[in-house]
């Protein structure tokens, strides 16, 4: 037997309570007695003469004990563990990604997954058990267990999300949900459209079955969207945005292209049957926000709508301090719109207006509150401990950063690089064969990035993925949040901003410090309303998912014919997570606990009103 | 009807059987009325117990003419003498006999009255006396059943009051110059002073004595737990006891020891002595308690 709620056992603490009154001499109370000459000379073993005294074993300080047990006890819940006969077991997975909202069905695809999982849920009772597990932009279980009402009430309040459905780890909850009931006749059953790959399911140890939902696919969308400042150094934005039809049938649809919310372009458009058309538009100077339309009814709604934040012109300053500057100043001075100010080392204070510091080879003992680019610290500051004894190459390259995006590092050579001491706010980007190279991290909110080696000493000047290399990291060092993503992603704030930010479907959240933001279910732009005067942060999230837009059915084949198949499933007995003969269940013993107390509280109250009486 | 009187002569079933009860007593007092006591001498009443030779002076009233038809010669018919007894009936009216459950002083009440109509339907004379902290009023002497509810409204009007001083009562009793006869003492005897010295100067005065003790159940078996203060009824004071089972048996063990002394002081002074529940009935206490004491027959 174990405890749900053993902090409660605290009120064990009224049995010792209870003891301490009866050992405190209560008022005793009167009774007439018709001569007290027998009791007189008994007096002195009988009368108390202090404060406390042994309590007396009497029934009624037995029964109050026993019921503060009781109660202790009921209150702690306990809960006893007892093997339960294997059980049917029905996993409903709903596909919850944007293609769900599809109209082809009434009101939409996914109100009629739920309905079919609400029948298919039927069963479940006794012996049955279902768990409800929504696939949206990211998975999770709703609701699991014998209580009928709670899975359907978890099903009625589930809704699509704006993205793509996570079908791959829906599934293997399922397959982990029916694992830990190996002895159960498991059944998953699926419910989509089928717009996912799917190779994305791996076996599961449970029977399998595809329930298809939506029956035509007659949807156009916007399934591409880029905004960018031309090269040329134009003040004028250029737009792009990719139109397709994926329809068996030609459309004939309207683009409606909207700059800071007002309308600047409208034009026809043809759309030949599962064609696309790219489309380029140049919004007006100055324009911050991009919207493009779909003009016109289509099966899919949230995929006729495009939104994206126009990068804006930056006025960036850099300060180099360095006692050799000419390599880095070379490399910086590639970066477009930034000033860079040169001093020694020996003339650096703290920075005045300077966005970027530069520090090259020197490191001052109190870091400036300013994006940080280290370049070759000198050893025995901070950020170095030593110098590595051979030259360096990049072993590792962490593909994922913004700094190696576009660089190419395989021919470089680093030189005897310092040894990093890595901070807490730092990750390693590039490792060599002792060590790290470069680092990358936020502190206070404000980004840094750490060259170990020093430039003059490599063959990177010769390369072009230095400059590149530069570029990336005063780019990322100066990078507000990303333009436009997909729904489901995690978006990157500009740090130390705390105030309120609020979704596309006016949803807010107050953030203090926010520096990541993952609710982003919903298409849309979200702004962030900074609370101490900065510039509204804003960004957009688009479906732009081909497959999600392409909402014909796509059948599923349990044995891999036609369409796309099922996978085989695993034999219940490979899953090593509980031993045969059933899962043990839990049955809570509160009930019976409060009912013994009450029943001692009972008693205890008629033997107080039969002595009261006698 | 008073109370009393309602439940001892509701009840003729009980009063046809008391009626046949007599109190035993061992010294037959007052020769002269008739009463219904054998006698140590004949008599002239009406129950023949011998014969004797006439002799001049003799009654002619007396002589048997038909013994004197059949042998010729003349006998005189004598009768027993039946005398009365003097029945004083001594009762504890103190505070300590409020109380209990049957009430102890209503249990005496009726036991005295039960004593007296015994005593009156045998032509006894029936004086009843409150004893109290001192002497109280008194009734009597009654003589015949048409005193009974004389007697029966008199036990109706006392009350508890005042404490107990049996040997102060008992001696002011004695010292008032009662005729020899029966003293029947109805107390629960919870005096502090005891009553030994008010019994010896009773026998003194050539008054047999019987005792009657009445005690409640919740003296005899006290039932109450927990911490309480036991307060006299008496004088008010206070003990305070926590009573356990322990110490009510404590109790029990002291007051068996009590009630042994108290028989054995009235075994060494010759007086009757029986202990009495008052949730014994009336009826059991007499015609079977009192009768196996051999203080009635």
């Amino acid at each position: 037997m174990s405890l749900l709620t053993p902090a409660l056992l605290g009120f064990l603490a009224l049995i010792p309570i209870i003891i301490i009154l009866y050992l405190i001499r209560a008022q005793r109370r009167r009774e007439p007695f018709s001569s007290i000459l027998l009791w007189r000379d008994m007096v002195h073993d009988l009368e108390i003469k202090t404060r406390f005294r042994r309590p007396p074993l009497s029934l009624l300080l037995l029964l109050q004990i026993l019921v503060a047990l009781l109660g202790a006890l009921a209150l702690a819940r306990p809960f006893w563990r007892e093997e339960t006969p294997p059980a049917r077991q029905i996993i409903v997975v709903l596909d919850a990604s944007a293609s769900m909202q599809a109209t082809d069905v009434e009101p939409n695809r996914f109100a009629e997954a739920k309905r079919i999982a609400r029948d298919l849920l039927s069963p479940v009772g006794d012996s049955v058990e279902g768990s409800v597990i929504k696939a949206g932009v990211h998975a999770e279980i709703l609701a699991a267990g014998r209580d009928r009402s709670a899975l359907l009430q978890a099903i009625d309040s589930a809704g699509p999300d704006d993205g793509a459905g996570d079908i791959a780890t829906a599934w293997k909850l399922a397959g982990g949900v029916a694992s830990v009931r190996p002895g159960a006749q498991n059944e998953v059953i699926l419910l989509s459209d089928g717009s996912f790959p799917a190779a994305s399911l791996a076996p599961i140890p449970a029977g399998q079955r595809f329930i298809s939902v939506g029956r035509k696919g007659e949807n156009q969308a916007i399934v591409q969207v880029g905004v960018r400042r031309p090269l040329s150094g134009s003040a004028k934005p250029s737009a792009f945005v990719r139109v397709a039809n994926y329809s068996a049938v030609a459309a004939d649809r309207r683009v409606r292209v909207l700059a800071d919310g007002i309308l600047f372009q409208e034009q026809p458009l043809r759309l030949d049957p599962r064609a696309t058309v790219d489309l380029t538009f140049e919004p007006p100077i100055g324009t911050r926000l991009f919207a493009a339309v779909l003009v016109g009814r289509d099966l899919l709604a949230v995929d006729d709508r495009v939104d994206a934040i126009v990068p804006q012109p930056l006025e960036r300053d850099a300060l180099l301090v360095s006692s050799a500057p000419e390599v880095l100043l070379r490399a910086l001075r590639a970066v477009p719109e930034l000033a860079v100010r040169t001093i020694k080392p020996e003339e650096y204070k703290e920075p005045g207006p300077a966005v970027i510091v530069v520090f090259d080879g020197f490191l001052p003992p109190a870091l400036p509150n300013a994006p940080l680019f280290v370049v070759n610290p000198p050893v025995g500051s901070a950020l170095a401990s030593a110098r590595f004894g051979r030259p360096g190459f990049a072993s590792q390259v962490n593909a994922s950063s913004a700094l190696v995006s576009g660089v190419d590092l395989t021919p470089a050579e680093f030189g005897r690089a310092a040894k990093l001491e890595v901070p807490s706010w730092a990750a390693p980007v590039v490792i060599g064969p002792d060590g790290p190279l470069i680092l990358e991290g936020e502190r206070d909110g404000r980004r840094a990035v750490v060259f170990g080696f020093d430039p003059a000493a490599t063959n990177l000047p010769k390369l072009l993925a230095f400059p590149a290399l530069v570029v990336n990291s005063v780019d990322w060092l100066l990078a507000g949040p990303e333009g436009a993503t997909k729904p489901g992603v995690t978006v990157r704030l500009p740090g130390g901003l705390a105030g309120q930010l609020v979704g596309p479907s006016g949803q807010s959240s107050t953030a203090d410090q926010l520096a990541l933001y993952d609710s982003t279910e919903r298409v849309g732009r979200y702004h962030l309303r900074p609370s101490r005067g900065d510039p509204v942060v804003v960004f957009a999230i688009n479906l732009a998912d081909e497959r999600e837009s392409d909402v014909s059915p796509q059948p599923f084949s349990p044995s891999g014919g036609q369409g796309r198949s099922m996978p085989p499933p695993l034999p219940a007995f490979a899953v090593p997570t509980v031993a045969p003969g059933g899962h043990p269940e839990g049955r809570d013993l509160w009930l019976l606990f409060a009912g013994l107390a009450l029943a001692t509280l009972a008693a205890e109250w008629w033997v107080f009103c039969r002595r009261g009486a006698s | 009807m008073t109370d009393v009187a309602t439940r001892l002569l509701g009840d003729e079933a009980f009063l046809r059987s008391i009626e046949q009860l007599a109190l035993v007593v061992r010294r037959v007092a007052r020769p002269g009325l008739n009463g219904d006591h054998r006698g140590l001498t004949r008599s002239n009443s009406a129950e023949f117990a011998d014969y004797r030779r006439y002799s001049p002076g003799d009654d002619f009233r007396r002589i048997d003419w038909n013994l004197y038809g059949r042998i010729g010669a003349l006998f005189i018919r004598l009768a027993e003498a039946r005398e009365d007894i003097a029945v004083h009936i001594l009762l504890d009216t103190s505070r300590s006999m409020d109380f209990g459950h049957p009430h102890k002083l209503d249990y005496a009440k009726r036991l005295a009255a039960a004593l007296g109509y015994l005593a009156l339907s045998r032509l006894d004379t029936v004086t009843v006396t409150e004893l109290g902290s001192s002497l109280g009023a008194r009734v009597g002497a009654l003589r015949g059943k048409d005193s009974a509810m004389r007697l029966l409204g008199y036990l109706d009007g006392l009350s508890a009051r005042g404490t107990t001083d049996l040997n102060s009562t008992l001696k002011s009793y004695a010292e008032a110059g009662r005729a020899s006869g029966l003293a029947i003492l109805i107390s629960d005897l919870l005096a502090p002073s005891g009553f030994r010295a008010g019994v010896e100067r009773l026998r003194a005065t050539r008054l047999e004595v019987v005792v009657l003790q009445v005690l409640a159940p919740q003296e005899l078996d006290p039932e109450a737990e927990g911490d309480v203060e036991l307060v006299d009824r008496e004088t008010g004071e206070i003990v305070e006891v926590t009573l356990t089972e322990g110490i009510v048996e404590q109790y029990r063990h002291r007051l068996e020891a009590w009630t042994g002394g108290i028989e054995q002081t009235c075994g060494a002074l010759g007086v009757a002595y029986h202990r009495i529940s008052t949730v014994t009935p009336i009826e059991s206490a007499l015609l079977t308690e009192l009768r196996a004491r051999k203080i009635l027959r």
